[in-house]
């Protein structure tokens, strides 16, 4: 079929017109007037809610508790295999939501190192030494996997052991069987060498901030004929929301972080302790009007080094506390935000913009430990802290940025390697 | 002001980012009748055009300040595309488009090109919307708002061979509705 019909088709009807339906401008007017009133200028307004420190700190507390008693019983028995492969499924990195069990994957599968150490370096009971990262801030990689193994070149002399263990670890792999490592873990203790390595994971607390600023959603190119939002949502949100009050709400979850650290003991009591860490940070960001806005979830991934120095005030029994000084250099590694439009009410489009912005954060931060000595080399730590973290210079709303001055609970196993 | 005039035009676009009553008011008796008829096209019930319209002339009014002006025409282009965006987005609200097959006579349409010259627009425009929903839509985004499949597909979140298939499909039911208004006593349909 010739296809001149459908130009003329095309051509009568790209002209053609026809009545509007009654009363449609009244309609319209009636609609456009309290837009036209809503042109005033955004107010600037950053509302804090500092919430579910508490509850995260609980959280973990009793996490700590339990996992103290499930080693303890673990270690009884000399076998850690069925832990090992009951929470290897689990260690993958958390989502925020998950910081709990994301503790617990990694402290049953850092429990797997210190059995590949029977050879080792010598050491004595070292409660000083803590292997605590500062909580730095967070940052983003999606890498977070290789930070673990990563981390182990750090333990100096013992590396080799320990890498093992590590990737083990992560690979969910049954555990080494080592020169009857379960038994070379009860003749420790004699030997008076100082190097440790720890494993911990942490969490610090979240937040949530609204702020009202059109000046953020200022970003976007602005240009003719974007009437197919679903190419340009962004674009659409800002048309549609234009003269209009724009609230941006941020709900800063929980910071994740994990790493390992080894220490050295300078003399009893003081010992330095560097390491290499993970942080997960996310947040939930809405933004726009409250018929057109976006909701979106920022994913930071930071890997960080930390340096600390700590200090052992004193040792009974099992137990020992310390206190520890230090800061945390982070760097970003990934950034990444998922925007989901909606339009009056409707969805429209998703996009996953990775931010161009890879902060450095810088934090400091002390604290003091508590370390239960459980059986064998291995010992449970727990380190309430306080860490400040610097502006980082960019604009992406972290928990830090908004709450600098963070609490913070390191938990973790620390391993004495040639005990 | 003539809104045909580049200047005025530009102008019209100037007063309507500072807000200016009259210049909506203006953008509307100009544009109105045309904008009702490509909102129809694709929109069947009255009240639901009504609607389209409504939602459509306030995005114009809150999106004018990012409409870079082109030369004349550009103005009617650009809020030709908001109506339409927003009719979609209506028959997509609820899944109303539904690409599904009908039966279509399918016939000797190899000369036979359907004489459109003798038919008033108004009985084209009104056969336009007799058709089937997604035969309709893509009629109207290929054939008259000169999309091509691929940004049909896009813009739909079909195939492009779907888009290609209610096209033909759209031609043949279309040339047959054409014919029949020549020959009421076809059965074609």
């Amino acid at each position: 079929m010739n296809e001149d019909w459908l130009h003329k088709i095309h051509d009568r009807m790209s002209e053609y017109e026809t009545d509007a339906p009654d009363r449609l401008w009244e309609a319209i007017e009636e609609k456009l007037a309290p837009a036209a009133g809503g042109q005033r200028p955004a107010r600037r307004r950053t509302i804090l809610i500092r919430v579910r420190r508490s509850l995260a700190a609980a959280a973990m507390l009793a996490l700590a508790i339990s996992l103290c008693f499930y080693l303890l019983d673990g270690n009884k028995k000399t076998d850690l295999r069925p832990m090992m492969s009951a929470h290897a499924p689990t260690a993958s990195y958390p989502t925020q939501h998950d910081v709990p069990s994301g503790i617990i994957s990694k402290q049953p599968a850092s429990i797997q190192a210190p059995q590949p150490t029977p050879t080792a370096v010598t050491s004595e009971k070292i409660l000083a030494e803590v292997t605590e990262q500062p909580h730095g801030t967070a940052d983003t990689s999606s890498t977070g996997h290789s930070t673990m193994p990563a981390a182990i070149p750090v333990t100096d002399g013992n590396d080799s052991l320990s890498t093992h263990s590590v990737e083990r670890a992560h690979t969910s792999s049954p555990l080494p069987v080592r020169r009857g490592a379960a038994d070379n873990r009860r003749k420790i203790g004699q030997s008076a060498r100082n190097l440790s390595i720890a494993m911990f994971s942490s969490g610090a607390t979240g937040s949530m901030s609204t702020r009202r600023s059109p000046a953020y959603l200022s970003g976007a190119p602005l240009g003719a004929d974007y009437a197919s939002w679903k190419d340009t949502p962004m674009l659409g949100l800002m048309l549609f929301n234009k003269g209009r009050r724009l609230d941006t709400k941020v709900r800063h979850n929980i910071p994740v972080r994990a790493g390992i650290t080894v220490d050295y003991s300078l003399n009893r009591r003081i010992s330095l302790e560097s390491g290499i860490s993970y942080a997960y940070l996310s947040s939930d960001i809405t933004e726009g009007s409250d018929h057109n806005y976006y909701e979106g979830r920022q994913r930071l991934h930071y890997i960080g080094i930390p340096l600390n120095i700590k200090y052992r005030i004193l040792s009974w029994g099992r137990i020992g506390l310390y206190a520890s000084a230090g800061v945390l250099a982070e760097k970003c590694v990934s950034a990444r935000i998922e925007k989901h439009f909606i339009f009056d009410h409707v969805p429209n489009g998703t996009t996953t913009e990775s931010l161009s912005e890879r902060p450095m954060q810088w934090s400091v931060n002390v604290g003091a430990g508590l370390q239960c000595r459980l059986a064998g080399a291995a010992r449970l730590f727990a380190e309430p802290g306080v860490s400040y973290y610097f502006n980082d210079g960019t604009k992406i709303p972290t928990v830090y940025s908004d709450k600098p001055l963070n609490f913070n609970l390191n938990l973790g196993v620390r391993f004495t390697l040639g005990e | 002001m003539m809104p045909d005039e580049p200047d005025n035009e530009l102008r019209l676009v100037s007063l309507l980012r500072q807000g200016d009553p009259d210049a909506m008011r203006q953008l509307y008796t100009t544009h109105i009748r045309y904008l009702t008829a490509v909102c129809a096209r694709y929109v069947v019930n009255s009240e639901d055009v009504k609607d389209v319209l409504q939602e459509s002339f306030l995005k114009i009014m809150s999106g004018i300040a990012s409409f870079g002006y082109r030369g004349k025409g550009s103005l009617r282009g650009w809020i030709t595309k908001v109506t339409v965006n927003e009719a979609l987005k209506h028959l997509q609200r609820d899944k109303r488009i539904d690409f599904v097959g009908i039966s279509v006579p399918d016939h000797d349409q190899a000369d036979t090109e359907p004489d459109v010259d003798s038919i008033p627009s108004a009985e084209l425009f009104r056969m336009i919307r007799e058709l089937p929903d997604g035969y309709r839509t893509i009629f109207n985004l290929y054939v008259i708002e000169n999309k091509s499949h691929r940004e049909i597909a896009s813009l739909l979140n079909i195939k492009e061979s779907t888009s290609a298939s209610q096209l033909h499909r759209a031609k043949l039911l279309l040339a047959s509705k054409i014919r029949q208004y020549h020959n009421p006593l076809s059965t074609n349909i």
